[in-house]
């Protein structure tokens, strides 16, 4: 006879399989993998936020410090009560600020962008190759934004024209800026800053003539976009010459120092070649992860992809071109040539950026029917089917409300069968005219149960009809059997 | 790095006990699935409260333990208000399955021991066949049932005679019968 003891030690034997303790603790070790990860994530974000909550009482701290400046002199009261208000809109909105950041011509929170946030960031800025920086950052800033609108179809012809003048505004600035460097003998710094403002100025050339040739040319802001590519292409190439210059100015007092320092000069042109090989490395992986076989890609995309290949092509030639030239001593010409390409490079990352960044702004435009006669009939088609399908929810709640199933449903159709129908149906011919009452009660899913419902509903409607004509020909019947 | 390490203490302890909280489980709820869900969900809640509630947690098994046992109550809860015929079904352990699917007829004949005990032990009220349960086939001591099922230990321990003196008269357990 076995025991207890027995059983027991019987039960202990029970195991998990080998193959099913391994998913399980796979499972539970996946699951804090990924929470890990997704904490992280979490705790990068709170970081810039805190970044940015720092930038912004940096400024409002910044304005505290002039306010008080303006107060003491006394003599510009009234200027320091409305810089006062500004300051409470300032801290009160102080995410107001940083939302308007991504504001666009015509948004509420966009004069807070160009006449607040940019005007007291670029005067926090100190140096002059900073401030060129920034005053190209602001042009190109304009640029996108009028980018951004052409692409969602919303571009008119006033907020084109602000746009223009400020991105006018910012490039002369930039100019201004860059000469008075130049005065002060140039650095590598303000080439660079030089070369990478008129990369991106080609770029968005590129991109608005592309916007430009997009918008249908009956529409009003045709002139004042081709002006506008007009303008941005002028100073791409006003910069350009520029750069020259202080490219020149550059290699002069470089070229002396190479002399002297040959060995250093050589180290320098051999990092400044590799760092340009890495641009364009970048921008072709970037390319790569960009080219896709979505067929939803509208031919302004492909064109986009197509021009920063062209142009990245360019930039690995100039590359070569620029070693070739190296080898043969030409220093100067081969610096030239690193710049070309590092411009042309630059070039094609920026405009494949901001295409990219366009491209869900310009598939919706598309679909809302700017243009495309396909789109134009979606867009009808979700129109008129949007009522319907309000009807329906307004209609599916009412009867779920409805906790007793058929209790708003029933008195409607019975009233009908009762009053109109004065011959009762016949009992055999009567299959779907049953009460819903009974047949829902034990029903457990609630959907099941809405759907019983419309059917019997149906049924209802159609047993009725088919009952006041069976009715009728009874009667019929009747009246023939008499005579 | 630290994470490594958490994940090698985590696995040591898994290895050392997931047999046994899924055997609870098994037990309790009569269907492998069940048991291999909730088990599972047991060793998320423990990774939950060591690592993410960083609980302080002096003895893992009893806490195991006592997870495993709240998230069969949840299920219990959960099914009742699904089916009620499920239950009344699932009843009768289905010993074959205690053995995991490659278990061949001679074992089953061997375990005829466990499917008799199992029986016994579903013929007690639940609150018995628990504590017999944890303290024979898991060999707790009565202070860590005590902290698993949430009572004092004087409670676990007439509780626990009180479930022997009932399985005694259930049949077939006498008093040299291998209790302890």
């Amino acid at each position: 006879m076995k025991n207890f003891k027995q059983g027991i030690n019987e039960i202990k034997q029970a195991r998990l399989t080998p193959e099913e303790k391994g998913r399980i603790l796979k499972f539970v070790l996946d699951r804090a993998e990924n929470m890990e990860a997704a904490r992280a994530a979490a705790r990068e974000e709170a970081g810039s936020r805190r970044i940015q909550e720092a930038e912004d009482s940096l400024i409002s701290r910044w304005v505290r410090e002039r306010f008080l400046v303006f107060a003491a002199g006394g003599a510009r009261f009234r200027f320091a009560y409305s810089l006062a208000g500004l300051l409470v809109i300032l801290l009160a909105g102080g995410s107001a600020a940083s939302a308007a950041e991504g504001a666009l011509p015509g948004e509420p929170l966009y004069p807070i962008k160009i006449y607040v946030n940019e005007p007291i960031r670029g005067a926090l800025l100190e140096g002059d190759t900073t401030k060129a920086e920034w005053e190209a950052e602001k042009a190109i800033r304009r640029l996108k934004e009028a980018e951004t609108l052409a692409a969602r179809g919303n571009l008119d012809d006033s907020k084109v024209k602000s746009i223009t003048a400020n991105f006018e505004k910012s490039t002369n600035n930039f100019a201004a800026l860059m000469d008075k460097i130049q005065l002060n003998g140039g650095s590598q710094q303000a080439v660079e800053v030089s070369v990478d403002f008129e990369s991106k100025l080609n770029a968005h050339a590129y991109i608005v003539s592309l916007v430009d040739n997009d918008t249908s040319s009956s529409s009003p802001e045709k002139k004042e976009l081709s002006e506008l590519s007009g303008a941005v292409r002028a100073k791409a190439e006003r910069t350009w010459e520029s750069r020259k210059k202080s490219e020149d100015n550059f290699l002069r007092s470089a070229s002396v120092e190479g002399r002297e320092n040959s060995g250093e000069a050589r180290q320098k042109w051999e990092n400044k070649a590799d760092k340009v090989r890495d641009i364009i490395m970048e921008a072709e992986l970037n390319l790569n992860l960009s080219t896709t076989t979505d067929e939803d890609s509208s031919e302004i995309e492909k064109e986009i992809i197509e021009h920063a290949h062209g142009r990245l092509e360019s930039a690995w030639d100039a590359l070569i071109e620029a070693r070739v030239k190296s080898d043969s001593g030409d220093d100067s010409e081969a610096y030239s040539s690193l710049i070309d390409s590092e411009r042309a490079a630059k070039e094609a990352s920026a405009s494949l950026k901001q295409g990219m960044d366009l491209r869900k702004d310009w598939r919706e435009n598309k679909r809302g029917g700017r243009g495309g006669g396909e789109g134009g009939e979606d867009k009808k088609e979700k129109e008129r089917t949007r009522p319907a399908a309000v009807e329906a929810v307004r209609e599916e709640s009412f009867f779920d409300q409805g906790a007793v199933p058929g209790f708003f449903t029933i008195p409607e159709n019975n009233i009908g069968n009762n009053f109109e129908d004065i011959v009762p149906p016949s009992r055999e011919n009567k299959e779907p005219v049953e009460p819903d009452m009974g047949a829902n009660d034990d029903v457990v899913q609630p959907d099941e149960n809405r759907d019983n419902n419309d059917n019997e509903e149906e049924n209802n409607r159609d047993g009725r009809r088919s009952d006041r004509e069976r009715g009728r020909d009874s009667g019929n019947d009747g009246n023939e059997d008499d005579d | 790095m630290q994470a490594d390490i958490l994940k090698q203490q985590f696995t040591a302890l898994y290895n050392a006990e997931s047999d046994a909280i899924f055997r609870f489980c098994f037990m309790r709820t009569s269907d492998r699935e069940t048991a291999l869900d909730i088990t599972q969900d047991t060793f998320v809640r423990f990774w939950d409260a060591l690592h993410v509630e960083e609980k302080d947690i002096k003895n893992h098994r009893a806490f195991l333990f006592a997870i495993a046992r709240n998230c069969i109550i949840d299920w219990y809860r959960k099914k009742k208000s699904v089916s009620i015929e499920g239950i009344a079904e699932g009843a009768d352990v289905e010993v074959e399955s205690v053995l995991g699917a490659d278990s061949g007829k001679e074992e089953i004949e061997a375990f005829s021991e466990a499917r008799i005990l199992l029986e016994k032990l579903n013929e007690l009220d639940p609150i018995y066949s628990e504590v017999l349960y944890l303290r024979f086939a898991e060999d707790l001591r009565p202070k860590e049932i005590a902290e698993i099922v949430g009572e004092s230990v004087n409670v676990i321990s007439v509780r626990i005679n009180r479930g022997i003196k009932q399985l005694r008269t259930l049949g077939r357990y006498g008093k040299n019968d291998g209790f302890n």
